[in-house]
């Protein structure tokens, strides 16, 4: 169970048990003095047993940096927060140095500090179908993620690299998978037709609302799928891009279909069985 | 920040790839013959083919690493080698000390200051005399095309150049660079936990640290975090049979670990016990 409770944020399986809507966990991380430092700002929206546990200082905010040409990983912890009861939301800032002339990579968490043992109420955030379910939650779990792979939100960024090939007909992808990409690395390249490419850059909305916002984020979903459907078929994934196959495997379980049934696997099929993802940074400076 | 000299590193990287680009090439010959005839050629040569470029060098503060160095310690610097080594470059940023770039322009350097001479860049002295020279000559006689690019390699790997290996040669291919890393490391790691510098210099003798370096600089990288890679060493310390067994096989599970739990802030003494559970359920 508490394996499960660690996975993710929101942590548990699809139409399973999930989180409130009202639980939300964002981090921001925005560059000043020249480029030199960070602030780092995480904010934990609404009731939770997260936000208890941040409370009664059995939680921190955690923050590691990883700056990829010198393989370097630094981790920053924080336990200094500001609570406003008028937004039920907890606001932690964190200034930091960069140590090189790169931005790093940016990993926060949400961290136990403590062996704890949660049982689930009204107030925990949790959906009912977790109702008075008692949790063992190991010292050290991260029990809250926002990384730039922010699987439930859609944002598969750090995956997956766009580029626009005017010379591709309307409507065409086309999508190549490095599997054994290097950490930090985006392992999935798209290369896409002018019109798809523009749809991609649109502002993706929480929820589709109409068939162009529900298309614009079935591509993505589609494409993953079917990258994933070859990959499966890998011989070894030993050496496999760490995010990718976890994301992978999140996404097998989320489909709910059957994805070693070789050539009668449909992963277009599969994708309508999902949520589906959107590329969230897409348009942002630098990608 | 200070500015450091080095060599512009796509500039770099576009010479060893123009170098590797075909095997057994009269370019290759060509750089391996310069390489053979000494100093002035060679330098001659990087002249022509690589300081002609516009902007090869970025300018800054140079360091002059003043030691004479003999064949076989240029190849496997001696404890006290790597000290002078450390004490010429531990002021410099990491970023500079992680920079091919940086490391190519120190080389040169140093044959421009005759502290190494161009052929110990080919040597492979290793328990055999196959000197720089023996190597150059073998190959440049050759017909065989993987002889002379092997040779061509292993220079360009000793210059600190990307070209054979990506850039992550410098951290463990690269002589100065791997006695520099090394020694950064038990540097540090020893104000971390509980074991002397030479403790953590002597676990991370040429095997460990190339063991270490591999997973570190590729994607096992999770290890490099200090409280990690301080119970791995704190570990390793009391078990040294475990580093040729199976310490690959202990990191790719912490690193799996890691997914759900923050072993990065636990202490190092916590993730040695955690290490030892790992080390027992292989």
């Amino acid at each position: 169970m508490s394996d499960e409770l660690i996975l993710g944020f929101p942590v548990l399986r699809h139409e399973g048990g999930d989180f409130l809507d009202s639980v939300v966990y964002t981090v921001e991380a925005t560059q000043y003095q020249n480029d030199r430092k960070l602030l780092i700002t995480h904010t934990l929206k609404g009731n939770s047993f997260i936000a208890e546990l941040l409370k009664s200082k059995k939680a921190a905010f955690l923050v590691s940096f990883f700056y990829k040409d010198n393989a370097e990983r630094q981790n920053f912890i924080c336990d200094d927060w500001d609570y406003s009861e008028d937004k039920n939301e907890i606001i932690a800032e964190q200034s930091i140095d960069i140590d090189f002339s790169y931005a790093p990579e940016i990993n926060p968490c949400i961290v136990v500090v403590e062996n704890e043992t949660i049982i689930v109420n009204d107030h925990s955030g949790l959906t009912e179908f977790w109702q008075d379910e008692k949790f063992d939650v190991p010292a050290f779990s991260r029990v809250a993620y926002h990384l730039k792979l922010q699987f439930t939100s859609g944002n598969v960024s750090s995956l997956l690299n766009v580029q626009c090939d005017e010379g591709y007909q309307s409507g065409s992808i086309k999508t190549k998978v490095i599997e054994t990409a290097g950490e930090g690395d985006q392992p999935i390249k798209i290369i896409c037709a002018q019109d798809v490419f523009d749809e991609l850059k649109k502002q993706v909305t929480s929820e589709p609302f109409d068939a162009q916002t529900a298309m614009r984020k079935a591509i993505i979903t589609q494409v993953l799928c079917h990258v994933y459907a070859h990959m499966n078929n890998l011989e070894s994934k030993k050496e496999v891009h760490s995010g990718l196959l976890k994301h992978m495997e999140m996404v097998f379980n989320q489909t709910g279909e059957n994805w070693k049934d070789g050539n009668n696997f449909n992963a277009s099929f599969a994708a309508t069985k999902i949520t589906p993802y959107a590329i969230d940074a897409l348009n942002r400076e630098n990608r | 920040m200070t500015l450091y000299k080095e060599i512009d590193n796509g500039i770099w990287s576009e010479f060893g790839k123009a170098l590797l680009s075909s095997k057994g090439s009269k370019m290759q010959v060509d750089f391996l013959q310069s390489c053979r005839d000494g100093k002035d050629v060679f330098l001659q040569y990087l002249n022509g083919n690589l300081f002609n470029e516009e902007n090869a060098i970025i300018a800054g503060k140079g360091i002059f690493l003043n030691h004479k160095f003999t064949e076989a310690e240029f190849r496997f610097p001696p404890t006290d080698t790597q000290q002078i080594i450390w004490d010429a470059f531990k002021e410099v940023p990491r970023q500079n000390t992680g920079s091919c770039g940086f490391w190519g322009s120190i080389i040169v350097d140093m044959i421009k200051h005759d502290c190494i001479t161009p052929n110990y860049l080919a040597s492979n002295v290793n328990g055999v005399n196959e000197t720089g020279f023996y190597m150059l000559d073998r190959a440049i006689t050759s017909e065989d095309g993987l002889i002379i690019d092997e040779c061509v390699r292993r220079i360009l790997r000793s210059m600190g150049n990307p070209g054979p290996r990506g850039k992550r040669i410098i951290f463990n291919d690269f002589y100065l660079g791997k006695a520099y890393w090394r020694w950064n490391w038990s540097n540090k790691m020893s104000n971390k936990i509980d074991l002397s510098f030479e403790e953590i210099l002597n676990t991370l003798d040429d095997k460990g640290y190339a063991e270490f370096s591999g997973k570190m600089h590729t994607k096992k990288s999770y290890i490099s975090q200090t409280n990690t890679f301080g119970g791995l060493l704190l570990f390793l310390s009391k078990n040294p049979d475990t580093l040729v067994k199976s310490v690959g096989r202990i990191i790719d599970n912490l690193t799996y670990l890691s997914i759900w739990k923050a072993i990065e802030i636990q202490s190092p003494e916590s993730n040695e016990i955690e290490i030892e559970n790992i080390a027992r359920s292989l």
